[in-house]
């Protein structure tokens, strides 16, 4: 087989286009990077990949529980009952919290102190879960001022982005999800690292962090950095349970336990 | 035509796939560099050209992150795979198993030069394992390849 011809002058032309392409892809995506937002075409070339991504994704998840129910059943149950009783322990506490939260609240009204910023959320029922799109449905929408944008919390943490708001309902796309990317901070570490949130599954989010030297440990608190304009800084996300470099890309990641978990959640509150 | 049939599904394949590979952590596998790098070897210069700034900015963009680096490492990948003469080089067996070794230590020593990495002796070492990986890989890959372009077998 004899290979068709080239054409020179074209060939040059293609190159130099490659080449201006490299330059300016480079500049497009650090300028998106210092404003806390992913540039077109790495937003473009994500979603052209993310039906095999997705698809890739199932097949490692569904291999990887299949392997752990294997090998680790008896620790998994074991374990699934020492979390049962810590997370009974939980909600004892979590009652206790919400009322001495209403008691300080009245407090600060009785002072005429406004109610504590950023945490004056709107309640919301979770009306509908997509957990394989990594979406929830919210019983509150437009008439209540809810916005694309917002944070929605849940009373661990973080739980997703109101992604599309109707007049009485809105969606949300919940943090695990491959789509979602949200700023987030290592408070563990003075100056605190920060980086950029993806979802890797239903359990499991990335932080992509800004600086490949970054001092992250296994064991830090990640908490929403607050450099968007919707999502208030200081909002818990999880914490990192592995560190691990990308030497061939050129960067360093941690990979986060969320702290809100969809399975256990089933009132919401809508910061706005 | 034929030749970009089977290239542009291959490439978006291979990078899916290697968007779920590359977020669990250190990389031991570079698939689309092997698509890039197989069909270039059987496509024009010009078609090799395109290929890899195509695959540049596609790795570049789901990386989120140095796109200049991929575009510009995929472009040498590309130019110097369609340089081969698939009818003078039987790259069946050890020489693809050398070829696919051989580019993807080329693609990710260039790489580096452009994004320099502290830990020199983890960064040797998943190069290595890349390498070697890839090299397995290349040889059903450029059987497949010869195969779908419907080239004689030597």
């Amino acid at each position: 087989m004899r290979k068709r011809e080239s054409f020179p002058w074209l060939d040059a032309l293609l190159i130099l286009l490659g080449l201006v392409l490299a330059g300016w892809g480079d500049r497009t995506q650090a300028a998106a990077r210092t404003e806390n937002r992913l540039d077109p075409i790495s937003n473009g070339t994500q979603m052209l990949v993310s039906p095999v991504a997705g698809l890739a994704r199932r097949i490692q998840v569904g291999t990887s529980d299949f392997g752990i129910g294997v090998f680790r059943g008896g620790e998994l149950i074991r374990e699934n009952e020492r979390l049962r009783a810590m997370e009974a322990s939980m909600v004892l506490y979590q009652e206790s919290a919400g009322r001495y939260e209403a008691e300080l609240q009245s407090l600060r009204k009785l002072m005429g102190l406004p109610s504590t910023p950023g945490r004056s959320g709107i309640a919301a029922d979770i009306i509908g879960a997509f957990p394989a799109q990594s979406r929830i449905t919210l019983s509150i929408g437009r008439r209540s001022g809810v916005k694309a944008g917002m944070a929605v919390i849940s009373p661990d943490g973080l739980l997703g982005v109101v992604q599309t708001v109707e007049d009485g309902r809105c969606q949300v796309l919940l943090l695990t999800s491959p789509a979602s990317k949200v700023g987030a901070m290592d408070v563990n570490r003075n100056p605190p690292s920060t980086g950029l949130l993806q979802g890797v599954n239903a359990g499991l989010v990335t932080l992509t962090l800004f600086d490949p030297k970054a001092p992250v440990q296994v064991g830090d608190r990640i908490v929403t950095s607050g450099y968007g304009e919707r999502i208030p800084r200081g909002l818990i996300v999880g914490q990192v349970i592995q560190v691990e470099d990308s030497p061939s890309e050129g960067l360093r990641r941690a990979m986060i336990l969320p702290a809100a978990s969809l399975g256990t959640t089933r009132e919401v509150k809508v910061l706005p | 035509m034929k030749w970009w049939l089977g290239f542009l599904p291959a490439l978006w394949l291979a990078c899916g796939i290697q968007a779920v590979v590359g977020a669990t952590g250190t990389t031991l596998v570079q698939l689309p560099l092997l698509v890039l790098a197989t069909f270039s070897v059987f496509g024009s210069r010009t078609q090799a050209i395109l290929a890899g700034i195509l695959c540049g900015v596609i790795e570049g963009g789901v990386v989120g992150s140095n796109l200049g680096a991929f575009v510009l490492t995929r472009l040498i990948v590309a130019l110097l795979a369609s340089g081969i003469e698939p009818d003078e080089m039987d790259l069946r067996g050890p020489f693809a198993f050398i070829w696919g070794l051989g580019f993807t230590l080329a693609a990710l020593v260039l790489f580096r030069l452009g994004v320099p990495w502290a830990d020199f002796g983890l960064f040797a070492l998943v190069t290595m394992s890349c390498a070697l990986l890839n090299g397995i890989l290349a040889i059903p890959a450029f059987a497949a390849a010869r195969k779908f372009l419907a080239l004689p077998r030597r």
